[in-house]
C-alpha cells in the first residue's frame, strides 16, 4: 500500500459491501434474486405486501444508512461522476446527487428502510437480520460471521451485488493493511513478519476469510464470503464514502441524510446543503 | 439611625478580624502550612492545573492531535465555535437538559423523599431501590433505555397494550423527539440523589414545628409550605448547585443512546467536543468546546463553592 511514493505496508483484508437476503422471506413473497435496480424496487414493494420488513439497517452512527446511498449514486451519477463526487473535484448540487437523495426518501418514506431508522443502533439490527426479522440487509461479509455462529443453515441466506445499471458494475468497499512506520528502527524486521503474515499457510491457519492474499482456500462454512471473493476480484469497487470524505464533512453528510430520512428536508435542498458543506470543509471552516 | 449602627457594627467585626489575624511575618507558621499542602498540591498542579493550562494553549492552536507540529491560530477556533450551527444546538440542548433535568428531579426527589419519611412498611427497601438507578453506570443506563426506547421496544409495546397506541413513535429515531427521549433515564437516575438529600434535611427539621403547627390547626398543605420547604432552603441551594455543576458535563447518556443523532439534534457540548477531538481529529477546536463547558462549569460552580468556604470558615 503506497502513499506519497512511499510503500508503507500491505493489504490484507478486502471487505465489500452487498446485499445479504433470508431466502425464507424471498420465498414467502415469491421474489427471485433481483438484476436491476427496478427488481429490486420491486422486491421491495412484494416483502412489503406480505408483511415482511423488506430492509435492516442502523441509522445511529450514520454510515449504515450512508452504504444505501452510496449505492443510489453510484446508479444516479455513474462510476465516473461518482467518484469525483467523492473526490470533491465536482459540485455535489447537481441532478444527480438530488435523484439519489430522492430515492433515499423515497426508500423511507415507503418503509423499505426500518421506522425510526435514524435511531436504531446497526450491531443490533445486524443481530436482528441473523435472527429473520428482516428480508435484507446492506453489508460487509462479516455479517455471515454472525451468521454462521447462529446456526443458521447456508440455505437460509444468500448474497448479490447491489445491481446499478452502470458500466463496470462496482460496489461499495474498503481495504485494511499491516502498516509499518516511517520512523521503525527495524522495518526490515518488521517486513519479515509482513511477509510471515501474508503466506497463504498464515492466512489459512488464520481463518482470514477476507483475506487479499491469493491462493487461499475459502474459509469452510463462508460460502458467502467466499463468493464475495470471487467477486473483488472479477469487479470494481469504490470507496466506502466516510472513508473518501473528511470527518467534518463525512459528519455534515450524515446529518443531511438523517433530515432526507426524515423528510425534512427535500433531496434538492440536500444537494445544495452538500456542496455548501463541501465548500466550508475546503475552505477549513 | 440605623446606618449609623450598622457602620459602627461593621467597625467593630474589623476590628474583632484584626485581632484574630495572625501576626504578619510568622514564616515558619507558612512554610510548616505550605509543606502540609505539598503533596495534594503536587498532585492538583500536575493532574488538573497543568493539563488545564496545556489544553487552553492547544485550543490557540489548529493541532490534530497526531502531528508533532502545531500552528497557533488566535481566536479561530472560538470564532469558529460561535458560527458553528452543531454548537447551537448543542449549547441549546444543553439548556434545555439543565432545566429539565434539574427541576423535575428536584420534585421528585423531594415528594419521594416526603413520601419515605412517614412510617411506611419496608421503608429501608424503597429507599434503596429508589436510589438504586443513581448508583448504575450511565452508558449502561443508556444502552438499557436505548433498547426500550427502539420502535419495537418496551415503551410502545407498552403503549399499544393499554390501548394508546397512536402514541407509538420511533422515539430516539426522530429529531424532535429524540432529546426529549434521553432526557427520561437522566430524570430516572438523578431522581435519587436529591431524594437522600431531602431525606437527610427533612429527619433534621423539629418535631415540635409541627406540633406547634398542628395545635393552631395548620393543613398538612400549610404546615409544608410554611415549616417544611423554607427548613430545606440549604438542601435546595446545595442539590440546586451541584445539579447544575454536573449538567455542564453530560455526555455518557447521549453519547450512549443516539451518538448526537439524528443528524446531531441530540449533540451536546460534551458530545461534540469528544466528536471533534476524537473523531475528527480537530483537537484545537474540540478543545477550544471543553474550555467554554470548563468556564460554564467554574462560573456555575462558584456560588456553591463560595457558600461552602464561608460555611467552612
Amino acid at each position: 500500500m503506497t502513499f506519497n511514493g512511499t510503500k508503507y505496508g500491505l493489504p490484507m483484508f478486502a471487505s465489500a459491501i452487498g446485499v445479504w437476503y433470508g431466502t425464507r422471506h424471498f420465498a414467502k413473497a415469491n421474489v427471485s434474486v433481483p438484476t436491476t435496480f427496478a427488481e429490486v424496487e420491486q422486491a421491495n414493494a412484494a416483502l412489503a405486501k406480505a408483511g415482511i420488513q423488506p430492509w435492516l439497517a442502523g441509522g445511529k452512527y450514520g454510515w449504515d444508512v450512508m452504504r444505501f446511498f452510496e449505492w443510489f449514486l453510484e446508479m444516479a451519477a455513474g462510476p465516473a461522476e461518482h467518484d469525483k463526487l467523492r473526490e470533491t473535484t465536482t459540485s455535489w448540487n447537481t441532478s444527480s446527487v438530488v435523484d439519489a437523495f430522492a430515492i433515499l426518501q423515497k426508500w423511507a418514506k415507503n418503509k423499505w428502510l426500518p421506522p425510526g431508522v435514524m435511531g436504531l443502533d446497526p450491531t443490533q439490527v445486524e443481530a436482528q437480520f441473523v435472527g429473520g426479522k428482516g428480508a435484507m440487509a446492506l453489508d460487509g461479509q462479516w455479517i455471515e460471521q454472525n451468521i454462521v455462529t447462529a446456526k443458521m443453515p447456508q440455505s437460509a441466506y444468500g448474497t448479490f451485488i447491489p445491481p446499478t445499471g452502470q458500466t463496470p458494475l462496482r460496489f461499495s468497499g474498503f481495504t485494511e493493511g499491516l502498516f509499518i512506520t516511517s520512523e521503525s528502527g527495524k522495518s526490515a524486521d518488521a517486513e519479515k513478519l509482513l511477509d510471515f503474515f501474508t503466506r497463504v499457510s498464515s492466512q489459512q491457519l488464520l481463518q482470514n476469510a477476507y483475506t487479499t492474499v491469493k491462493g487461499v482456500p475459502p474459509t469452510p462454512g463462508y460460502a458467502g464470503t467466499a463468493q464475495w471473493t470471487k467477486w473483488l476480484a472479477q469487479h470494481q469497487h469504490y470507496v466506502i464514502q466516510d472513508q473518501s470524505l473528511s470527518t467534518t464533512l463525512a459528519n455534515a453528510y450524515f446529518s443531511i441524510q438523517s433530515n432526507v430520512v426524515q423528510g425534512s428536508q427535500t433531496p434538492a435542498s440536500a444537494a445544495a446543503a452538500m456542496q455548501k458543506a463541501v465548500e466550508a470543509s475546503k475552505a477549513g471552516t | 439611625m440605623v446606618s449609623n449602627a450598622l457602620k459602627a457594627s461593621a467597625r467593630a467585626g474589623r476590628a474583632r478580624a484584626a485581632a484574630a489575624r495572625p501576626p504578619r511575618g510568622r514564616k515558619n507558621g507558612s512554610l510548616a502550612g505550605w509543606a502540609f499542602a505539598a503533596p495534594a498540591l503536587v498532585v492538583y498542579i500536575a493532574f488538573l492545573i497543568y493539563p488545564a493550562l496545556t489544553s487552553l494553549s492547544i485550543s490557540f492552536t489548529n493541532w490534530n492531535g497526531i502531528s508533532p507540529s502545531r500552528a497557533f491560530v488566535g481566536l479561530a477556533n472560538y470564532e469558529h465555535l460561535i458560527h458553528d450551527s452543531v454548537v447551537h444546538t448543542a449549547a441549546r440542548n444543553n439548556l434545555i437538559w439543565a432545566l429539565v433535568t434539574i427541576v423535575i428531579p428536584m420534585g421528585l426527589g423531594l415528594a419521594l423523599a416526603l413520601a419515605v419519611n412517614t412510617r411506611v412498611y419496608l421503608r429501608s427497601l424503597i429507599r434503596t431501590v429508589l436510589y438504586m438507578p443513581a448508583v448504575l453506570p450511565l452508558v449502561g443506563v443508556g444502552t438499557i433505555w436505548g433498547w426500550l426506547f427502539q420502535p419495537a421496544g418496551v415503551i410502545n409495546t407498552l403503549l399499544q397494550d393499554i390501548g394508546l397506541g397512536s402514541l407509538t413513535h420511533a422515539w430516539l429515531g426522530d429529531s424532535t423527539t429524540a432529546i426529549w427521549a434521553v432526557m427520561v433515564p437522566a430524570i430516572w437516575v438523578r431522581t435519587g440523589f436529591p431524594m437522600l438529600l431531602y431525606l437527610a434535611a427533612l429527619q433534621g427539621i423539629p418535631h415540635e414545628y409541627y406540633e406547634a403547627a398542628q395545635t393552631d390547626g395548620a393543613s398538612a398543605w400549610q404546615q409544608f409550605r410554611r415549616i417544611t420547604f423554607p427548613s430545606l432552603k440549604a438542601t435546595h441551594y446545595i442539590v440546586l448547585a451541584l445539579s447544575l455543576i454536573d449538567t455542564a458535563r453530560v455526555f455518557d447518556l447521549v453519547y450512549a443512546m443516539t451518538d448526537g443523532g439524528p443528524g446531531n439534534s441530540t449533540q451536546v457540548m460534551g458530545t461534540w467536543m469528544y466528536f471533534n477531538v476524537f473523531q475528527s481529529y480537530n483537537f484545537g477546536y474540540g478543545t477550544a468546546i471543553a474550555v467554554v463547558i470548563t468556564l460554564v462549569a467554574v462560573i456555575v460552580g462558584i456560588p456553591y463553592v463560595r457558600s461552602q468556604a464561608r460555611e467552612l470558615r
